[in-house]
């Protein structure tokens, strides 16, 4: 485990000493956005060790924003206690949908999720006395913690990575306890879980309510670094950007939070400059197209994220040098989101499916 | 308040016809492969632009119709080969997250061959709406009505009557068996898709002429007539489209009646309803295999 | 752990750290802006920030598109004043964050002059919060009445704003001496602004709205709101929204069987709309600026030679028809730079010059600013446009 510590503090080191190297404001500007979706994505990670996928996250993250902003701005009360309540409402949102969701088969937990987005998004957008509807809400004040005001870039660089490293930390710890080999049990096969005494609902709604708060955490520190919200941002899309995010990062890789996040922003910088001067006739949304397809090759050939699948293809490659024909990486992945079961292995959907 | 029942239900069954069709492509794929399809929704949208292309080009309307329903049975088959097919045997988390990739995929494809802007297509049959009772009914939602209840109808006979359907059904039942009698589970996979495509299509075809069809109308089309699939079980055609006309109601009913503005809402809360009740076994449920 | 696990565990997580420090060079080489000078000196520089992108790509793209043409005329005219002038634009993909990220960066960056921008209402609510703080002169795209009223220093408002287009559709229900209207509207900022104003302008001549009904972009039919504002019996229907809802909306009011007056937004200023709405929008009345029918103008109209010079520049270098959006980018663009012609590219200047533009020719009107008011347009600049034989003309 110490290496691991290492390479955490040199990580924090590195972090640190960006400010000082970047070349202009925009770029602390874009790694403060890398955060707040490095932490959204993380719960969507913790969760995924559960074997469960969110279409919701969204509205996690935009009822954190609304909240926290709403109670410092009408009521007037400091952001240091907004942000703790806005995480208490979300906790206690996320509990009263995870009882009757966490129930339902995968595919209808992510159907289920979507859903709550959904109407979520609609109350934002219909609540025009309470939220100021699809105009957003403006003046939301910054951020003041006690003895120091957040204000500039910077300040929020710090303020936003140190808390990606608490979560990053908290994340990391317990799926590698207790918690976290009952996580992969659940993930390998409930039944075997619960078979092997593990109180699966229970770890379940512990892990739901988890990554609910780390959106909630993201979409407060936003509204209040922003300190503008309106309900585009907290759409079905943002849902399913953070789930681009975690998948392109490995869904049970805690460390893919952080490199999804990052990559799929940079992708996005990337995609942007360079797409026009290629085709430049080509307007709207064509990075929709490159997402979708980039999703669905990740997806087939590694399921296990970008980092874990490009190990497994050069290990693939250093083997096949002895073989004359190499494998396709995609052919030999287990039938797992990430990690090979270690219970039992679960049964192919194309054998499971309903009956007629 | 009562006057405008007639109207509602009308309504309700119109846009109910609609979910219904792409409900019934859900369903197909669902029953064959196991594989709830994101994506189900971008078919419709891909029927319409398409046939519109074709009309533009100067064909005519049944024909433009037939030859951009084939199109889309040849996209359906090519998502298949291409984006499901390699992943077959994953999780199914991961088929799920790979069809909402083709969806994303055709919608940002859809973007740059037709841009942001709304096509329609003719009427069938043009003339004045029909009168019910104080409520109107146009031409145009008679056919999708129409249509709605011959697919249905068509598939029945099809899975019932015939040797290929038969061999699909088989498929569904245990694939194991039926490789075990010389039924290719990767040919029924590849049908299924082939097909849906198809009923999606049409769908997109029929409402074109009623509300217009851009490069986004995929995604709260596939929602919609997921919803409606779900409430009917996910297994079973005849409910699914029951569901989708529920739904149609549900939405039109709450428009009319309660607050306008929050009907996108109160589907989903059905949704949530009915998956909470399948759980309890109060509709037959599809997960009881699952478990 | 053992010494060699250790040593893994180090080169893996320096492996991924050294992957993120490229992974942010690479974002910071990319983030550099192309520079590309122009004439002598250093060039003065304006930033925009348009929905190139994303659901509002359809106004984003002329705006934008706007900018590069003007960009052109710029450099073959030798820039502004001796001194060369760069237009920079960025795409917000019709997100309020990444519009006020980019504009961060074109002010922090590229120390911009001012800034042009914000597609949608939202974007541009969060770029005026900037822009105030910044102390940066903003000129606006969007519609929304809040983005001028009350009116703020450094924020200025170059299209209509909707209370305007409101009092515009306001003039034509007292021409044809409504009584009641019902109100169809989009629920989002822009139809949601717009029930307020008519709410507004319809009160102070006496005018009731009998029945508000709301729904969404996506919405496929709209028969449920039209049976429910039909039993209200309304003298005409209005309508907030732009194609395809505005167009079903004008379709299910005929079909339902409604003979009264429809009158819809400036939302529905291009052809998209005929032609979805079919015959239902044979005689559709809307409020709209007079870019669409310049021709008709009368020939003594201060803004007819602009409006048909813009049309014609814009579809020879673009090649699809120019629209009031990209209008609304030349007129706050080209506000600019006459300020900047006058008073040189001084931030506080620029802004004190154009809070007292007279009289300012624009596609979108003639500005008229001051201190109370930073949109300087009103009803007279917009023309009341009716719909006839599948083509606009003018509604006497």
């Amino acid at each position: 485990m110490s290496g691991e510590r290492l390479g955490l503090a040199a990580l924090a080191v590195a972090l640190a000493a960006v400010p000082a190297l970047a070349p202009t404001a925009y770029v602390v500007t874009l790694l403060n956005v890398i955060g707040l979706y490095a932490i959204v994505t993380l719960g969507l990670i913790l969760l995924g060790c559960s074997g469960q996928v969110s279409l919701g996250q969204a509205a996690f993250y935009g009822l954190g924003a609304y909240t926290s902003a709403l109670l410092s701005r009408d009521l007037g009360w400091p952001p240091a206690a907004t942000i703790p309540l806005a995480l208490g409402l979300v906790a206690g949102t996320a509990y009263v949908v995870g009882v009757p969701t966490l129930r339902l088969a995968e595919h209808f937990f992510v159907l289920a999720t979507l859903g709550v987005g959904i109407i979520v998004n609609v109350l934002m957008v219909q609540l025009v006395p309470l939220t100021g509807g699809a105009s957003g809400l403006r003046d939301i004040p910054g951020l003041a913690l006690p003895g120091v005001r957040i204000t500039t870039d910077r300040q929020f660089y710090y303020l936003i990575w140190t808390l990606v490293f608490v979560t990053l930390i908290l994340a990391r710890n317990i799926t590698s306890h207790r918690t976290g080999r009952a996580l992969r049990a659940i993930l390998g096969s409930e039944v075997g879980a619960a078979a092997l005494g593990v109180e699966v609902s229970r770890y379940k709604m512990h892990v739901f309510v988890l990554s609910a708060v780390y959106a909630a955490l993201a979409g407060a520190l936003y509204a209040h670094y922003i300190r503008f919200i309106s309900p585009s941002p907290f759409s079905l899309y943002a849902s399913l950007f953070f789930l681009i995010m975690a998948v392109v990062g490995g869904l049970t890789n805690i460390w893919g939070g952080l490199l999804g996040a990052a990559a799929v922003t940079i992708l996005d910088q990337i995609i942007r400059a360079e797409v026009p001067r290629v085709f430049p006739r080509v307007g709207g949304e064509y990075q929709t197209a490159i997402y979708g397809i980039l999703l669905v090759l990740i997806m087939i050939f590694f399921p296990s994220g970008i980092v874990r699948g490009a190990l497994d293809l050069r290990r693939l490659l250093v083997r096949s040098a002895a073989r004359p024909a190499p494998v396709p990486a995609g052919a030999q992945d287990p039938p797992t989101l990430g990690d090979p079961p270690p219970v039992a292995p679960r049964a192919k959907p194309a054998d499971g499916g309903g009956g007629m | 308040m009562l006057a405008l029942l007639p109207q509602l239900v009308l309504t309700g069954l119109t846009v109910g016809s609609i979910y219904a069709l792409v409900a019934l492509g859900f369903v197909v794929i669902y029953n064959v492969t196991g594989i709830l399809n994101f994506a189900q929704g971008e078919f419709p949208m891909l029927g319409a632009l398409l046939c519109a292309s074709l009309l533009a080009g100067g064909l005519s309307v049944p024909l433009a119709a037939v030859a951009a329903v084939a199109a889309v049975c040849v996209l359906g088959a090519l998502v298949e080969r291409l984006a499901v097919e390699p992943a077959y045997g994953s999780h199914p988390l991961t088929l799920i997250i790979i069809t909402f990739g083709v969806s994303m995929a055709f919608r940002g494809l859809a973007l740059m061959v037709w841009g942001a802007d709304p096509y329609t297509l003719p009427e069938f049959t043009p003339g004045a709406p029909l009168v019910l009772l104080s409520g109107v009914l146009t031409r145009q939602a008679v056919w999708a009505i129409g249509l709605s209840l011959a697919v249905v109808a068509a598939l029945f006979l099809f899975f019932a009557c015939t040797v290929p359907g038969a061999a699909v059904r088989a498929c569904a039942d245990n694939p194991f068996a039926s490789r075990l009698v010389g039924i290719s589970p990767r040919r029924t996979s590849l049908f299924a898709f082939t097909l849906s495509a198809g009923l999606g299509a049409v769908a997109g075809i029929v409402i074109a002429p009623i509300t217009g069809a851009t490069y986004d109308m995929g995604l709260g089309l596939g929602l919609k007539g997921f919803v409606a699939a779900v409430i009917g079980g996910l297994t079973n055609a005849p409910a699914a489209v029951v569901g989708g006309y529920l739904v149609g109601l549900i939405e039109a009913l709450a428009t009319g009646f309660l607050t306008p503005g929050y009907s996108g809402a109160i589907t989903f809360l059905v949704l949530l309803l009915v998956l909470f009740l399948q759980r309890e076994g109060l509709l037959h449920g599809a997960q009881r295999r699952r478990a | 752990m053992s010494q060699r696990g250790v040593v893994t565990t180090l080169l893996s997580v320096s492996r991924r750290l050294a992957g993120i420090v490229l992974g942010v060079a690479l974002a910071a080489g990319i983030l550099v802006p192309e520079r590309t000078v122009l004439g002598q000196g250093a060039p003065i520089k304006i930033g925009t920030v348009f929905a190139v992108t994303g659901p509002a790509s359809s106004l984003g793209k002329p705006e934008k598109d706007t900018a590069t043409m003007l960009q052109a005329q710029l450099a073959a005219a030798g820039g502004v004043g001796g001194r060369p002038v760069q237009i920079i634009t960025y795409d917000s993909e019709t997100d309020p964050t990444k519009a006020l990220l980019l504009m961060k960066k074109a002010v922090t960056e590229d120390n911009v002059t001012a800034v042009v921008g914000g597609t949608t209402s939202p974007e541009s609510q969060a770029m005026a919060d900037y822009a105030m703080q910044a102390d940066i002169p903003f000129m606006s795209v969007a519609a929304s009445t809040t983005l001028s009223v009350p009116s703020r220093a450094w924020v200025f408002q170059m299209p209509q704003r909707n209370s305007i287009a409101a009092a515009k559709a306001v003039e034509y229900l007292a021409a044809i001496h409504a009584r009641t209207f019902a109100f169809l509207y989009r629920n989002d900022d822009f139809g949601q602004d717009g029930l307020v104003a008519l709410r507004t302008y319809g009160g102070q001549r006496g005018m009731a709205i009998v029945d508000a009904e709301p729904f969404a972009a996506t919405d496929t039919d709209l028969s449920a709101q039209v049976a429910r504002a039909r039993v209200k019996n309304p003298d005409a229907m209005v309508v907030w929204s732009t194609p395809p809802t505005a167009s079903i909306a004008a379709k299910d009011i005929r079909q339902l069987g409604m003979r009264v007056p429809i009158v819809e937004s400036h939302g529905i200023a291009n052809k998209a709309f005929i032609q979805l709405a079919g015959p239902a929008a044979e005689g559709v009345v809307f409020p709209s600026g007079k870019l669409l029918i310049a021709g008709q103008l009368p020939a003594d109209d201060p803004q007819k030679a602009l409006l048909l010079r813009y049309a014609k520049d814009f579809e020879a270098a673009n090649h699809y028809t120019a629209n009031t959006f990209g209008g609304h980018a030349w007129d706050g663009l080209t506000m600019l730079l006459d300020a900047i012609r006058h008073v040189g590219p001084d931030k506080a200047r620029i802004r004190d010059y154009v809070e007292h533009v007279r009289g300012f020719i624009g596609t979108g009107g003639v500005f008229t600013m001051s201190p109370q008011d930073h949109n300087g347009l009103s009803t007279r600049d917009m023309a009341l446009i009716v719909i006839r034989h599948g083509d606009w003309s003018l509604w006497k």
